[in-house]
């Protein structure tokens, strides 16, 4: 188990069931809350190159005062402080690039996080259950190849969409692509996405 | 720490703040847009006048020491809660405390559930741990199902290991985060 499933667990607030009438909107929260990003990966970053820097930092100026000086920062950064002025191309560049990444930072902070799983019924109302995007893909390309003559099928899950690709070894695909679609379909519809997902088929022939 | 996910928000937008400001105040200076706020563009970016007075401040140089210190320690310390998840080593059966205190493993309880899962034949494999408190534990679960398995049977199957579980406990209202994960085909 990852840190990330114990984190589903434990951060998001308690679990209440929705009332009847709101069409499983409170199952459809709690699940975005359960599942959502933790912006770890920004956050290891972030948090590596500022201790990174802050450290170098403190260990320069600490080493002045102790007596025994140790050069870890580089030289150039004082002196291009002192020969560069503002509207010289690197001051500007610097501010540009911080304006930028300051930018990245703040979309990643506000935006909320698409989801990495897809959250199912879960039939429980003080449970929320979630399916892994590539093993609904399995799942339901498996449902695609359960059709006569599709001897392959490839998809992709979308937020709102479920497109199947399948190749056919037969001469006539007239019909194929409507089967396909009810088999997805019923599996969809026993699966029960919290996001109802379109189901869209295209066949090809495949080429021998 | 709880609540990393929002921490780690917080943190980043007050950064991306901070560094989009001091961007835009460099920017401005240099293009020029208000020189009657942030002074000529074309001046030293550390003046003579700046030199000056930061060497005659004594406690300049020690005061940056120890801020530089103080964020250092933060940043190690936000980098160090990205690999922590509070996990229970015990719960409490009996909730009312002025009727004594019962307490059992976590671990006794999670293989429970991770054996009762292991009984049916559409689940491979399954991760049990409990979080939130001794009083009001929650259960995270990872499974991972067979791949000709049946997703949905195998989310009621699981459904009825977490009702036994919540009975075992006697805890009707215990919450569950379930994740299934699908093994490739075998053949």
């Amino acid at each position: 188990m990852t840190t990330e499933d114990l984190a589903a667990a434990d951060e998001t607030r308690p679990i209440r069931p929705g009332r009847p009438a709101d069409g499983g909107l409170a199952e459809r929260r709690a699940a975005a809350r359960a599942f959502r990003p933790r912006r770890a990966l920004p956050a290891i970053v972030v948090s590596a190159l500022l201790a990174v820097a802050t450290g170098l930092i403190a260990a320069y100026l600490i080493s002045k005062y102790v007596g025994h000086q140790v050069h870890v920062l580089p030289r150039g950064l004082f002196q291009a402080g002192h020969q560069l002025h503002w509207d010289d191309p690197r001051p500007l560049v610097a501010s540009g690039v911080a304006c930028a990444l300051g930018l990245l930072l703040i979309g990643l902070a506000l935006r909320p996080g698409r989801l990495r799983v897809v959250p199912v019924t879960s039939q429980d109302p003080y449970s929320v259950a979630a399916m892994t995007r590539a093993g609904l893909r399995r799942y339901l390309a498996d449902a695609a190849t359960t059709v006569d003559g599709i001897a392959s099928a490839k998809v992709k899950v979308r937020r709102r969409r479920a497109r199947v690709y399948a190749a056919s070894s037969l001469r006539d695909i007239e019909g194929l692509a409507a089967q396909i679609e009810t088999a997805v379909t019923d599996r969809l519809t026993v699966l029960a996405p919290l996001q109802p997902l379109r189901v869209r088929v295209s066949v090809r022939k495949r080429r021998d | 720490m709880r609540r990393t996910g929002r921490g780690n928000r917080i943190a980043l937008l007050l950064i991306g703040l901070a560094l989009l400001l001091g961007g835009a105040v460099g920017l401005l200076r240099g293009l020029n847009v208000k020189p009657g706020w942030l002074g000529p563009p074309h001046a030293l970016v550390i003046d003579k006048a700046t030199r000056h007075w930061v060497a005659d401040q004594p406690w300049f140089w020690p005061t940056v020491a120890a801020v530089s210190v103080l964020v250092f320690l933060l940043a190690l310390w936000w980098l160090l809660s990205q690999g922590q998840t509070r996990t229970l080593r015990r719960v409490a059966l009996e909730p009312d405390a002025r009727r004594g205190a019962t307490y059992l493993p976590a671990r006794a309880v999670t293989s429970a559930i991770e054996n009762d899962l292991a009984a049916s034949p559409y689940v491979r494999h399954s991760t049990a741990a409990l979080t939130g408190t001794a009083s009001s534990p929650r259960l995270a679960l990872s499974v991972s199902v067979a791949a000709d398995a049946d997703p949905a049977e195998a989310v009621s199957r699981i459904g009825q290991a977490v009702h036994r579980f919540r009975e075992a406990l006697e805890d009707d209202s215990l919450n569950a985060t379930v994740r299934i994960r699908t093994g490739r085909p075998s053949h």
